[in-house]
């Protein structure tokens, strides 16, 4: 506020708005002789409990008039504040056009701060900021114009084309349309921002979309990270394992040495080769690496479980597979050498006992020359058994010709013609072929087993030597309904399956046995593995499956646990098309 | 007699031979045997058979070539194969010589009257 003022105390007139609450009246405390005693320019003055600044002028000596300048401290504060601060300010007024939208604005006063940051001066003041600054966005006219229409305040992040920057902006009103703007440049925060946050969500996809579960848990085992795979395999979504107990979820007494040897040596421990750590899992083979963090950042350990049933099977699947084409190239190269020495026997048999019949005209005559009674010959033979012998010599010889007929199978290549079938049929031509042969054996019944079919697909054609895929059929259903009668008498079950998938055809033979242990299941396709009694089964069957599905046709078969428990084997093939090829 | 069937046998396994001939003997068949192709070779030259039953691993010429040459001097016989080789297979020049699978006997066979009926079919043809 200022004012005039004469010699004796009196004011002569006065302008400005002074603090609330003050009149000029409340300033005949001033004493103007006070200023002539102290002889000073500037006072502190306390009126009313707030301290005020004096700036006295003398204007005319001869007149003894004084101008008088009386501002708020507090004010002075303030403007020191616009003056000085760290950050950006401006007033500015507002234009309106005719419809009452915002159009322009005009800037009214400007700190240092404001100069620094935006490189203008104080000759903006004045100038309307499209004059000043004609590449400024729409944007800024709208936001401040709703600002002065509305009185409200509002802070905001936006990027200015005129500065090429980000400012985080403070926006309010003054009075009618003064608006005063705070603002700070935050364009290298906000690229340190984008950087991390760009970061952050990086590191935040590759765990996400990591083949391996990755797990993270403080020293109190809670989970405090969990990737989507850990999801996916467990069945538990990230927001129930968070704040978690792990060993709830895990069997930790396996890894528990893992974890003690990390914190020891302070390194990543490797486990190969882990089985049953995931309760409900026990399918999965697993490896397991777990870190420990720096305890400075965070105390606990990252666990990366991965699956490797995939990579075990092919691995065990390469060894089987090279370990039969050897023992399957010796059994070949053995089975060749033996059908000569077979041929001797079987084909001296039949001449032994054709040449010892009475009834046969040639014999007839040779007795005759030699004074032989052929019927005497024959009750003496058959008191000496030798009739039987003879039988057990062709019986063995037939065996023998058996096995290294299947043996043969073992070649690279099937002496058999592909021919273009429907895979339906031949699974109910095996199907009758098996019942055939049960009501022969004894020991199992195959009327009592329940063969379910509904599963197998109608219309997949088959390319392939159809005697030998029945044949490996044909053995799979065998020794199913041998394990499944072993196991239950009455409700034995089998299940054939077929599929197609991808220009595959799988075809399952699953049933409700024993199942097959695993340390066995690498050794069934040997050729003579057998668990079964000696002439119940040579211990071929699977092994000629498994040369006449992988070497003649270029499938693949192999055992798992089906959905009965039981033992499911499967054979898959190439070439799968739809009915009528 | 003189209409009797003459067959020759090669085959390097006597065993094999001799119950072949013994049992196509009994049949009244006239069977000569050899053990190897060179000799059967020798036969052919001065006799006429109406039916090989040639094995095709042979020690010197094999069953193949053999076959080839006899069709070659007496284009009137005709083959059987008797074989152990498990992964024998008919080339195209047996083929050729019209020989089937019907004529491909895999050993051990476990009752010879089949090559007396496959003889009898080779013959009346
Ligand atoms: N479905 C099954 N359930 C349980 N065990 C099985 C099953 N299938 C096969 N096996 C096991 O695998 C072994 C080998 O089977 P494979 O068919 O090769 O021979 P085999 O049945 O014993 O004899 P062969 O088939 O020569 O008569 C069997 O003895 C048995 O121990
Ligand atoms: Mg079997």
């Amino acid at each position: 506020m200022n004012f005039l003022m004469d010699n004796k105390n009196n004011i002569l007139s006065s302008s400005g708005n002074f603090s609330k609450g003050l009149s000029p009246l409340d300033f005949v405390v001033f004493d103007i002789s006070e200023f002539n005693q102290k002889n000073e320019k500037n006072y502190s003055l306390e009126i009313k409990g707030k301290k005020y600044k004096v700036d006295v002028k003398k204007i005319k000596t001869s007149e003894e008039l004084y101008h008088i300048n009386i501002s708020s401290e507090q004010k002075d504060f303030y403007k020191n504040i616009f003056k000085e601060s760290i950050l950006a300010i401006a007033t500015h007024r507002m234009i309106f056009d005719e419809k009452g939208q915002p159009v322009d604005y005009i800037f009214t006063d400007i700190n240092e701060e404001f100069k620094n940051l935006t490189g203008l001066n104080s000759d903006v003041l004045g100038k309307t900021v499209l004059e000043t600054l004609p590449e400024t966005e729409k944007f800024w006219i709208k936001k401040y114009g709703e600002i002065v229409k509305t009185g409200k305040s509002e802070r905001f992040q936006n990027y200015s084309v005129a500065f090429d920057k980000w400012f985080d902006v403070f926006v309010f009103k003054n009075q009618k349309d003064f608006f005063t703007t705070v603002f700070r440049d935050i364009t290298e925060e906000k690229k340190t921002r984008d950087d991390l946050a760009y970061t952050k969500d990086f590191l935040d996809n590759i765990i996400s979309s990591m083949p391996s579960m990755l797990i993270g848990i403080d020293k109190d085992y809670k989970i405090n990270e969990w990737n989507v795979k850990a999801s996916e395999i467990t069945g538990i979504p990230e927001e129930k394992a968070l704040g978690k107990d792990l060993r709830d979820i895990i069997e930790s007494h396996i890894i528990q040495n893992a974890l003690t040897s990390c914190d020891k040596e302070n390194s990543v421990v490797k486990m190969d080769r882990v089985k049953g750590l995931i309760n409900g899992r026990n399918d999965l083979i697993l490896e397991v690496l777990i870190y420990k963090l720096d305890e400075n950042i965070k105390d606990g350990y990252v666990l990366i479980l991965s699956d490797i049933s995939e990579r075990i099977h092919l691995q065990e699947m390469m060894i089987q597979n090279e370990k039969m084409i050897s023992v399957g190239g010796l059994a070949a190269g053995m089975a060749h050498e033996i059908n000569n020495p077979i041929s001797g026997i079987l084909q001296g048999v039949q001449n032994i006992k054709r040449r010892l019949s009475p009834d046969f005209a040639k014999n007839i005559a040779a007795a005759e020359r030699f004074d032989i009674d052929l019927i005497k010959l024959n009750d003496f033979l058959d008191d000496r058994k030798i009739d039987l012998f003879l039988d057990g010599i062709e019986e063995s010889g037939f065996r023998a010709a058996n096995i290294i007929s299947n043996m043969l199978q073992f070649s690279g290549k099937s002496a058999g013609e592909r021919k273009q079938i429907i895979l339906k049929e031949l699974i109910e031509r095996v199907y009758e072929l098996a019942s055939n042969e049960f009501d022969l054996s004894k020991k199992v019944d195959f009327k009592k087993i329940q063969v379910d079919m509904s599963k197998v697909e109608e219309d997949i054609m088959l390319h392939c030597v159809d005697t030998e895929i029945e044949q490996v059929l044909l053995n799979l259903v065998i020794n199913a309904a041998h394990a499944v009668f072993s196991h239950r008498k009455d409700d034995g079950r089998i299940n054939f399956i077929t599929k197609r998938k991808d220009d595959k055809i799988f075809i399952e033979v699953e049933d409700n046995g024993p199942g097959i242990d695993e340390t066995l299941k690498t050794r069934i396709f040997e050729p003579f593995f057998t668990t079964k009694e000696a002439g119940e089964g040579t211990g071929l069957g699977l092994s000629v499956s498994y040369f006449i599905i992988k070497e003649h046709h270029g499938g693949d078969i192999y055992v798992s646990t089906g959905e009965m428990e039981g033992t499911r084997f499967t054979i898959i093939l190439p070439g799968g098309r739809k009915n009528g090829k | 007699m003189e209409n009797k069937t003459r067959i020759l046998i090669v085959d390097d396994d006597s065993i094999v031979r001799e119950n072949l001939v013994a049992f196509l003997e009994d049949e009244d068949f006239l069977v000569d045997s050899v053990k190897d192709a060179e000799e059967g070779l020798k036969r052919i030259e001065d006799n006429s058979y109406d039916i090989a039953i040639v094995d095709m691993r042979l020690p010197g010429i094999d069953g193949s070539q053999f076959i080839i040459k006899t069709n070659e001097m007496s284009p009137n016989t005709k083959f059987i194969i008797h074989t152990g080789s498990t992964n024998f297979s008919l080339n195209q020049k047996l083929k050729d010589l019209g020989i089937t699978k019907k004529e491909l006997f895999m050993k051990p066979i476990r009752d010879m009257n089949t090559f007396v009926e496959e003889i009898k079919e080779l013959i009346n043809d």
